[in-house]
Order: C-alpha cells, then structure tokens, then sequence
C-alpha cells in the first residue's frame, strides 16, 4: 500500500483504486455470506 | 406512588443489617450462595476467586487513576510530562495478567470436567419443558406428572389482577408439584423440550443447562445428605409469553422418606390409564373448568374472552367450539397450522382432553351439548 | 444515487441550501447529499432520535419492573419491548452514530476531501429511515413485534406473527447500510490519506474505524445468512433449525453468535477510539503507547472472532468446546487491559483538565473496565452456568454498552461539536449532564448485579418478592437516567443555534489531529488541497 497517496496519484487513478478496494471488501462480505450456509455441510 | 417511594426509602435504610443476614433469600441480596451441593459450592469458590482477582485489579487501576486525577493537572500548575512509551512496561501489562489468567483457567477447567462427568448416576428423570410448564417422568419407576405454577399465584399474576403478591412468601417460585428427589445420591436429568428453547436451573443445585426440541441433553446434580430441603428455580431461556411463569421446585428428601413417597405416588398414575370411562356432563365440565383454568386461559382468557395482547380470538362463540368436534379435536390435540402459538395438547390424557374440549363446547354461552369421552379422545388420536 | 455533483455551483455564493433558501431545496440537499459532513449528520442526529425511542421502550420495561406484580402490559407486549429494546439501541443508535463520527472525522483526521464512495454513501444511510420504519412498524401488526428477544433463537422466533418477515427484511437492510458504509471507510483510509500520513501515524480514531470496518464486512453478511435461513424454514419449508427435518435450533445459535460477538466489538472500538482521542488532548500529553493501542486493537479483532460460544455455554457443548471459548475469550481480557493501562499512562503527570468530554471519558475508563470485570468473571463457565440468562449479564453488557459506548458517544459529542458547528456548548450545562447521567446509570445497572447473582432471570416481566428492592432502585435510576438524557437534547440544540460564543478552529488547547487546523465549523468541502503531514 503506497503510504503517501493523494497528490502522488492522479485522480482518476486514486478514484479506481478506491473502487478496487471496494469490490475487495465486498467479495469478503459475499464470502461470509455463503460461508454462513455452507455450515450446513458435513 | 410517593408512599411507595418512601417505603423505597425506608427499605434502603435497612440495607446494612439485611447485609449482615445473608441469608439466601433476603431482600437486598448482594451475592450467590454456596448452595447444597458440591458442585455448588466449588462453583461459588470459582465464582468469590475471579471477583477477588478483579477486585485487586480495580484497586491498582482506579487507585493510580485517583490518584492521576487529584495530582495531574493543570490547576495545580503541573507541567504535563512528554513520555509516550515504554516497551518494558508494555511487556510488563501483557504477561503479569496473562499468568493471572492462566492461574484463574486451571482451577475453572477442573470444576467444569467434575460437572462432565456424568457418569454413575442414582437415579434418572427425564426433563421436558412445555410452553409453559415442565414435565418430570420418572424413568423406569412409572411415575410422572406435569408441574405448573401454583394456581393462587398464576392468577395473581394476571394484569390488574388487584391481589397483593407481596402476601406471598414463595410469589412465582411454588408449583402444584414439585420435583422430589433423594439427597445424597447424584440424580441425572435427561433434558430435552417439546416446543421451542428452555431451560433448567435451580440455583442452588449449581448447574443450569438448555432444554432443546428435538435433542435430548444430560445434567447431574447430587444434593449433600444433610441437606434436605425445598430449592426453587426458574426457567432460564425465554420461551414465550409466560417464561417468568414456569418455575422449578425440587424437594430433597432423606432416602426413606423418598422412597415413601414414590411408592405413594405410583398408583395415582396407574389408577386413571386402566380402567375405559364414561363420565356424566358435571363431572366433564367441573373437570374441565379445572384443566382449562391450568392449561388454556393463560392465552384463551379466563372466561373464553381471548387475549387482544397476543392476538387470541375468544372462544365464547367462536366457529372452532361451536362448530364440527373432530375439526375442534384436531385443534387441540395437535396445534394450529395457521397459528403456531397453539402448539400441540396431546400430552394430556384422554380424560383430559375430554374434559376440556366438553367444557368449551358447552361454557360461556356455547352450549353445544356436546359431551366429548376419553374415548372421542382415543380415536381422535389415531387421525 | 442522483449525480448532483455540481448543483451547489449554481448556488449563490452562501454554500449548500439552508431552509432560508426554502423547503423544497433545504429538503433536497438533505435527501441527495453526497457529502460527508452532511451524511455525518444525518447519522448523529438519526440514531439521537433511535436512542429515544429505544430508551422509550426501556421505560416501559423498567415501569413494570418497579414493583412485584403486573401492573402496566401484557407478558407478550413485555417482551417485545426487550426485544425491540435492543434492536433499536444495537442497530439504530449506537451503531449509525458510530458510523455518523466516522464521516465527520476520517475524511478531516486524514487530509482527505470526502469519503472514497460518496454516492454509496448517501444510500448507506437512506436504508436506514426506511428500515425503522419497517421495524417499528411491526408493534402495530397482527400479533405485535417481534418478542423472541433480539437474540431471534428458534424455534421460538418461528412464532412471530405478520411481523416476521418485516422484521428480517428490515435486518437485511440495516445490515446493507453497515456493510456498504464500512466498505465505504476502509476505502477512504487506505486510497486517500494525505502524503506523509502512514498508517501508523493515524489517529488511533481512524485505525479503530478501519478494523471496525473490516468486522463488519465480515461478519454483517452472516447475521443476514442466519436470519434468511429463518425465513425459509417459516415459509419455505426448510428445517435448517428444526430437529424433525434433520437440522438443529442450536446452529442459529452459532451462526448468529458468529456474528454476535464481533458486533459487540463493532460497538467498542469506536469508542476505544474516542477516548484514546480525547485523554491526550486534555491531558496534554501524547497518547501513551500509540503502537501497543493499534495492536492491542488488532488482537481484540482477531480473537473476537474465535469466541462466540461464550454465549452459549448452557447449550450442551462437548467438554473441548466448552474449554477452548472459556480460554479464548478470558485472553481477551489481556489486550483489553492493554489498552486500559495505556490510557492510565497517558493521564499520568499529564497537565489534566476536566472539561465535559473528557469527564465522560474517564467515567468511560472507570465504568467500561468494570463492565470488564464482570466479563471476565462470566468467561469462566463454570461459573456462567450460575450467571447465564440472569440480570448479572445484563449488567455485564449495559455497563460495556451504556458508560462504555453511549458515554464514549456523548464523550465525542462534546469534544467535536466545537468543530462541527464553529460554536461552544454550554459548559455548565454539559457538566450537570454528565453527573447526573453518571448517577442515574450507576443506579440503574449496578443493583442488577446484585439481581442476577440472587437468582433474577432475564427478560421476565415479573418477579419474586425477594428481588422487590434492588428492582425498585434499578427503575428509579432508570427513570433519572432518561430524564436526564433531555438535558443533552437541550444543549445540542441550544449549541447548535449559537451556544456560548464563537468555538475558534482550535478549542482544545491540547489537540493535535488535523481536524483542528481547519476552521470551525469546516468548509462544506474541505482539504480540497492535501495537507503534508510530517
């Protein structure tokens, strides 16, 4: 993670890292979400 | 209200002698007791060691707080201090309290491996919690009975009942029967439910466990011999509307007395299964005044008006009492599919169920005339 | 939502619309706002109105508790008002007020110009008016609200009336808004701090944010998991948690506690949080032990998620189980003292003054860790078996929730009014709130310690004589306590109108973070331009 970010990226990149970020977190919260069924399977 | 308040008041003033009572029951209670078993009383040890090592750690904390705050500050013209860490002192805070963990982990791992261990029990009673009562079957001995919430108290209890339950010593901890039980000997429950969650728990016996639908669980407790007794419990899961109205009494008697009692008891449960009866249209409907009174009014009201709290029809009048006996037989003997809440009654006898179903067919105006027998109940089983 | 992104530049020159510019507009800016200072707002103000309907229906519940008898409902109204108690608080006002403070702040505290989704943003809150609304619709339904605690074990929860699915719908939409909002926090922090701001030289605010948001993601989706597996078995004939169908009540016990556990950490580190904000800007001395704070945090996390039977001790565990939770959740005590530690360190031979939020913030330190205590001593299972489903928990869990994340929240209140509104709160007035609100709520929950240890079960609207004294304080305690809350409505209006003066952009002389170099209140947009941060 690039600990210094606003002005040594350009917008729109700091705009699609900001969007990647979020597809990542909401495919864990997708995985937690089957995750909680797959408990049924012995 | 005010004299209420005051009598508050009043109340409080008492605190310090009530304290130095102790007694299990008092007003003001501060703690648990030891309670009359082993378990119990290892588990009050485990209970008074944690709160002490808590205690200690409060003092040093809020000691050092205290202090900070009297000292530090700014009205005193102290100029604040530029420290802002220390690895030794962070290493310090981590591993002292974990020792201390570990030193409380060993002890409480011992008491929970004596309460697994179920083995070598005395006696066997199976445990089934009811909406909103508990059964007791006595395995291999015959004997078994409903225990319900004495009936002064349940309808003392009710909304704007206008009684005082302050007259009651035992208010919500007395049942019609109670659980009894020899001392000295390690009893083991077999708890299980027939609806939805429930639990067991006297705390004076020292263990609490879940009944649940469907599984059947153990639990063990053996009363020291000296000390027999009445000890009262309550369910420990909510379960409904009327949780806080499924009380548990176990009586611990000596083991001759225990042994009177059972043989007492066997032949009342043989008695009513024998013999086939025909019973006249009073006998049905002061019986069956009794068993709704216990059973059914609870939600059906008390004169059959319903219940608009809990979204109950009244039975006075309704399609179900009036109408065709065996849709009303169905109901009753195996719970409503279009409203849960009324769940299954085939647990009671023929005798029973004839007596209620004869009463609400014929009471509050109904009057269908219809006399229901044990018999319509039996077959009505059958479907 | 709708893509306003240059509306306020055909405004006058007075910024975003205010109800001088009339209804219609003054409406529209609060419905369509992408910015995190009004969304921030929106938050506070939103779960403000929750606590009151919340603390209603404790009322209510504290009313019937006064005396032995029955006096005011019915048992089954009785326990809807447990139930919707606890939903209300839990999802209605502690959780969106901690998520309101994450707006204000993370985007100000690291340099950034707004939160990384700000559209998504906007929709995070929006769910929850209509969530509410859905909820407490169901007090009105056919049967009543839900009543089977907020806790909705089967097969109990399977009796709810017409207000069953309402209910687990509205839980999917509140769960949406949290997951969607936390999505929203980890983004900003880690795609948007200012140059020279490291992830350890964050305010420990924001660090606790973004664990609180990584929690959330994961944990959100299983609650909506086990309350969909409770609709299909009412209306679609799966038996995930009915023995007859092969299933078992007690695994909704570990789905949801899976997700219980770390929710009640979600409602913690916030306010560990704020008060690690708070401590060093009034003891003017810098927090002690910064980088043991953000691992101690880390491990609480971590370990939260390994605990959850704890909750469930009575339910029949193999005895492997039983041991593992009871040892896992008694090593959460050791960062949580860390943390406790570290906050006496940083009082000590600091230079103290003890304006409102920092008054609340030591009240928080004094009453949280004591909820602590009792914590530890229910960790111990055994032991438990005595405490389970009586007052003692409820004790245990309104000191950590009340004097730990309410007090943290009225804590961050007063501290960052200042700034959000350019005017100070009444001193005074903030100081008579705190001592009254500290009284009343010792005398509301300690007794009921006392309760459970006696043998006082949970959720019973009735009770023995025995239990009579304790109950009556209890009631009267929480009869103050509410009374009391109308003051803090008092001054965050009267503050909000123009309070005691101008605040000046830094009110506390001993703040550090970067909200306190920008102007008070801040621009509507503000760090347009980054800050360089050393």
């Amino acid at each position: 993670m690039n600990p210094s970010n606003a002005s040594h990226r350009p917008a729109d990149q700091q705009r699609r890292d900001a969007r990647h970020t979020a597809l990542l977190c909401g495919a864990i919260a997708l995985a937690f979400f089957a995750g909680s069924f797959v408990f049924l399977v012995r | 209200m005010s004299t209420v308040i005051l009598k508050g008041i009043a109340r409080i003033a008492i605190v310090f002698a009530a304290l130095a009572a102790g007694a299990a029951r008092a007003d003001w209670a501060l703690n648990m007791t030891e309670g009359v078993t082993e378990v119990s009383a290892s588990v009050y040890k485990l209970h008074m060691q944690i709160f002490i090592v808590c205690c200690v750690i409060a003092l040093v904390v809020f000691g050092a707080m205290i202090w900070s705050i009297v000292r530090h500050r700014k009205s005193l013209g102290v100029k604040p201090a530029t420290f802002h860490d220390s690895l030794e002192v962070e290493i310090a805070w981590t591993v002292i309290p974990f020792l201390i963990l570990v030193a409380m982990a060993i002890p409480s791992a011992q008491v929970l491996i004596g309460m697994e261990d179920f083995r070598n029990s005395q006696l066997s009673i199976k445990v089934t919690g009811y909406q909103w009562k508990w059964h007791y079957d006595y395995l291999d001995e015959g004997v078994a009975f409903f225990s319900t919430l004495d009936r002064e108290h349940n309808a003392a209890r009710r909304l704007g009942s206008g009684v005082d339950v302050t007259q009651f010593p035992d208010y919500l901890l007395e049942v019609d029967e109670p659980l009894v039980v020899p001392v000295g000997k390690k009893i083991r429950l077999l708890l299980t439910a027939q609806d939805v969650l429930h639990a067991w728990w006297v705390p004076a016996l020292g263990g609490k466990k879940d009944a649940i639908p469907g599984y059947v669980q153990e639990m063990w407790f053996k009363v020291d011999a000296d000390k027999a007794g009445v000890y009262r419990g309550q369910c420990a899961e909510l379960c409904g509307r009327d949780h806080g109205f499924m009380p548990i009494v176990v009586r611990a008697l000596p083991q001759d007395e225990y042994d009177a009692w059972l043989a007492a008891r066997k032949p009342a449960v043989v008695a009513v299964s024998s013999e086939p009866q025909l019973f006249s249209k009073d006998e049905l409907l002061a019986a069956g005044e009794k068993h709704y009174g216990a059973f059914c009014s609870a939600c059906h009201g008390g004169s059959g008006e319903g219940s608009a709290a809990m979204s109950v029809k009244p039975l006075k009048g309704s399609a179900i009492a009036k109408g065709p006996l065996a849709a009303h037989l169905d109901v009753v003997l195996n719970g409503s599919k279009a409203n849960p809440m009324m769940t299954a009654w085939k647990q009671l006898s023929d005798a029973e169920l004839a007596a209620i179903v004869t009463y609400e067919r014929n009471a509050w105006g109904n009057a269908t005339g219809d006399l229901v027998q044990p018999a319509d109940v039996a077959a009505a089983r059958g479907k | 939502m709708s893509t306003h992104a240059a509306t306020h530049d055909h405004h006058d020159h007075h910024g975003p619309a205010t109800l001088a510019d009339g209804f219609g507009p003054w409406a529209m800016r609060w419905l369509t706002t992408t910015n995190h200072k009004d969304i921030g707002t929106l938050y506070l103000v939103f779960s403000l109105i929750m606590f009151f309907i919340g603390g209603s229906f404790a009322m209510v519940i504290r009313a019937e508790l006064f005396q032995p008898g029955l006096q005011f409902v019915d048992p089954m109204f009785f326990n809807s008002m447990t139930t919707m108690h606890a939903l209300v608080m839990v999802f209605g006002a502690v959780m969106p007020a901690f998520v309101g403070l994450a707006n204000w702040m993370i985007p100000m505290q690291v340099g950034a110009p707004d939160m990384a989704l700000p559209r998504m943003n906007n929709w995070s809150f929006w769910i929850l008016p209509f969530a509410f609304t859905l909820l407490l619709s169901t007090l009105f339904m056919d049967g009543g609200a839900p009543a089977g605690g907020w806790t909705l074990y089967p097969p109990l929860v399977l009796q709810t009336g017409a207000a069953f699915p309402f209910a687990v719908f509205a839980i999917h939409l509140m769960g949406l808004s949290s997951i969607m909002g936390a999505i929203n926090v980890i983004a900003t922090i880690l795609n948007m701090r200012a140059p020279g701001m490291t992830l350890l030289k964050m305010p420990l605010f924001v660090w606790t944010w973004l664990i609180t948001a990584y929690l959330l993601i994961a944990v959100m989706p299983v609650l909506a998991g086990a309350v969909t597996m409770l609709l299909t078995d009412k209306y679609f004939h799966t038996t995930f948690f009915t023995a007859a169908g092969g299933g078992d009540p007690v695994l909704f016990q570990h789905i949801f506690w899976f997700f219980g556990h770390p929710e009640v950490y979600i409602m913690i580190l916030p306010a560990f949080g704020v008060v690690s904000e708070i401590i060093p800007t009034f003891a003017r001395k810098p927090l002690f032990g910064y980088d043991s704070m953000v691992y101690a945090v880390a491990s609480i996390a971590f370990l939260s998620f390994i605990v959850w039977a704890h909750h469930m001790f009575t339910v029949g565990m193999p005895f492997a189980g039983e041991v593992f939770f009871m040892f896992a959740t008694m090593l959460i005590a050791v960062p949580t003292g860390v943390k406790v530690f570290n906050w006496v360190a940083t009082m000590w031979r600091g230079a103290m003054t003890f304006e409102t939020p920092m008054l609340f913030a030591l009240a928080f330190v004094f009453l949280f860790t004591i909820g602590g205590f009792s914590g530890l001593m229910l960790a111990i299972a055994p032991a438990d078996f005595q405490y389970h489903d009586t007052y003692f928990v409820v004790a245990h869990f309104h000191y950590v929730l009340v004097t730990g994340s309410i007090f943290a929240l009225m804590a961050a209140a007063y501290y960052w009014l200042p700034k959000w509104t350019g005017n100070m709160y009444h001193e005074t007035l903030g100081q008579w709130h705190f001592w009254l609100s500290t009284i009343f709520v010792n005398l509301l929950f300690f007794p009921q310690h006392f309760l459970g240890l006696a043998g006082m079960p949970r959720r019973i609207p009735d009770y023995n004589v025995q239990f009579a004294d304790w109950n009556m304080v209890s009631s009267l305690g929480g009869f103050g306590f509410g009374l009391s809350q109308l003051l803090f409505v008092y001054i965050l209006v009267h503050t909000v109108r123009g309070g005691t003066g101008k605040a000046g952009p830094k009110p506390w002389e001993g703040g550090t973070a970067l909200e306190w170099e920008l102007p008070s209140p801040p621009p509507y947009h503000s760090w347009t331009e980054p800050p360089h941060v050393k």
